[in-house]
């Protein structure tokens, strides 16, 4: 069948040719390497390591947004996808990061008792 | 893949639905457009969960405490289950759209059976998990219940740090308290120096209550995102099963792959969906893995 992929690849530019079994099974492995990763890290106290608080929390979402990476790119083709899907599959991710500019807000004023963590407001 | 190269290319099936609409230059531009408004759909899907996401945040940074506490109640080992499920679903759609690129019938309906199958599982799981809050009375209403009645609220009251991820190093006991210290009583000035400035203010609702309904808007965070999330996987059940049968019985619509394309990009954003609400919600606390 790799044959039947390349040929089919060969006649066609922007083709969508099948890609090889061995990167979709690397891409399952790495992430399930990164599954027990993110579970390891939440049983680890990472403050003690890097004192900066909730680094718990920074390391297992660098670790979930290395493995939606690894998804969009190679499972959802667009690694290997035209330009127009990069950038409209990149905006999406744009926009979520947008979203979270209403911390702006919540940041930047105090709210009542207990807000943001323990600061305690009412002064 | 171009008209040519449908010619060129063994078994290649060259029939009225696999033509090149007219305002398309060819069949690589066609295929680019399909692609791209289903990406259009998964953006708006990612503004709608991420609307979702974004009031996770917010109420964990205002109540890291209660948050943290309230995380105890769901297991790591069951969501761990369900994220297996998951990327293993995606791996059986990823080939079940390469099965369909090579046309290859026979595999593409055991590829995506197995997807469906896993689908399954997870909502399995799903139902337990669901299940065991109901039982607890962990569902935000009337009947919410806290501290949970199978705790007993014995375990003292440890104060977890602020940040949710802090405190207990690499606590695999199950040391971890359920018993939340008390919050300042609404209105209570937080650092009351006389007892006369303290008797100005008159509190709303005991320390309890407050804790009480921090805990409960976290578990109705909880239902909201996982069952949205459900929803989606029943949705994606339900798409796969239609293709099934349509590959099944070999339906003029399905010749081409790029429908299993699009519905294998959807099932993919199912997946990265949970990436996030796995860490997010269940791995908050060094906690017992069962």
């Amino acid at each position: 069948m790799a044959q039947h992929a390349e040929h089919t690849a060969e006649h066609a530019e922007h083709a969508h040719h099948a890609a090889p079994p061995w990167l979709y099974l690397s891409v399952y492995a790495a992430l399930m390497l990164l599954l027990f990763a993110t579970v390891a890290a939440s049983y680890v106290d990472l403050n003690k390591y890097i004192p900066i608080p909730g680094m718990n929390i920074f390391v297992m979402l660098f670790i979930a947004v290395a493995k939606a990476t690894l998804v969009v790119l190679f499972f959802m083709h667009v690694w290997d996808g035209t330009r127009l899907t990069w950038l409209w599959a990149g905006s999406g991710f744009v926009w979520f990061l947008i979203l979270f500019l209403v911390f702006m807000d919540y940041f930047t004023r105090n709210w009542g008792p207990q807000s943001l963590g323990g600061a305690t407001g009412w002064e | 893949m171009s008209a040519e190269a449908l010619e060129h290319a063994p078994h290649a099936v060259v029939d009225a639905h696999t033509y090149v609409a007219h305002q398309f230059e060819d069949r690589a531009q066609q295929n680019e457009s399909y692609i791209v408004g289903m990406w259009t759909f998964l953006v708006t899907e990612i503004m709608f969960f991420g609307a979702l996401f974004l009031a996770y945040t917010v109420y964990r940074s205002q109540y890291p405490t209660e948050v943290t506490a309230a995380s105890q109640e769901l297991s790591v080992g069951l969501g761990f289950v369900n994220t297996l499920i998951l990327l293993t679903s995606s791996l059986t759609m990823a080939f079940g759209v390469r099965a369909s690129i090579l046309k290859q019938k026979r595999m593409q309906l055991v590829y995506i059976g197995a997807t469906i199958l896993l689908a399954f599982g997870f909502m399995g799981v799903k139902t337990i998990e669901y299940g065991s809050k109901f039982e607890h009375h962990l569902f935000p209403g009337p009947n919410f219940q806290w501290p949970p009645a199978h705790h007993g609220g014995s375990h003292g009251g440890e104060a977890h740090g602020a940040g949710g991820a802090t405190a207990h190093g690499g606590g695999g006991e199950h040391s971890v308290s359920t018993t939340v210290p008390a919050p300042q009583a609404v209105m209570a000035p937080a650092s009351a120096e006389s007892s006369t400035e303290q008797e100005a203010f008159i509190p709303r609702f005991t320390p309890d209550e407050i804790t009480k309904g921090r805990v409960q808007l976290y578990i109705g965070l909880y239902f909201i995102m996982t069952g949205l999330h459900g929803l989606h996987v029943l949705i994606g059940i339900l798409v796969l099963g239609a293709i099934w049968l349509m590959i099944a019985f070999d339906h003029p619509a399905i010749q081409d792959f790029i429908p299993i394309e699009l519905a294998g990009l959807y099932w993919h954003f199912v997946d990265i969906v949970w990436i996030f609400l796995y860490p997010l919600l269940y791995l908050i606390h060094p906690k017992p893995f069962w």
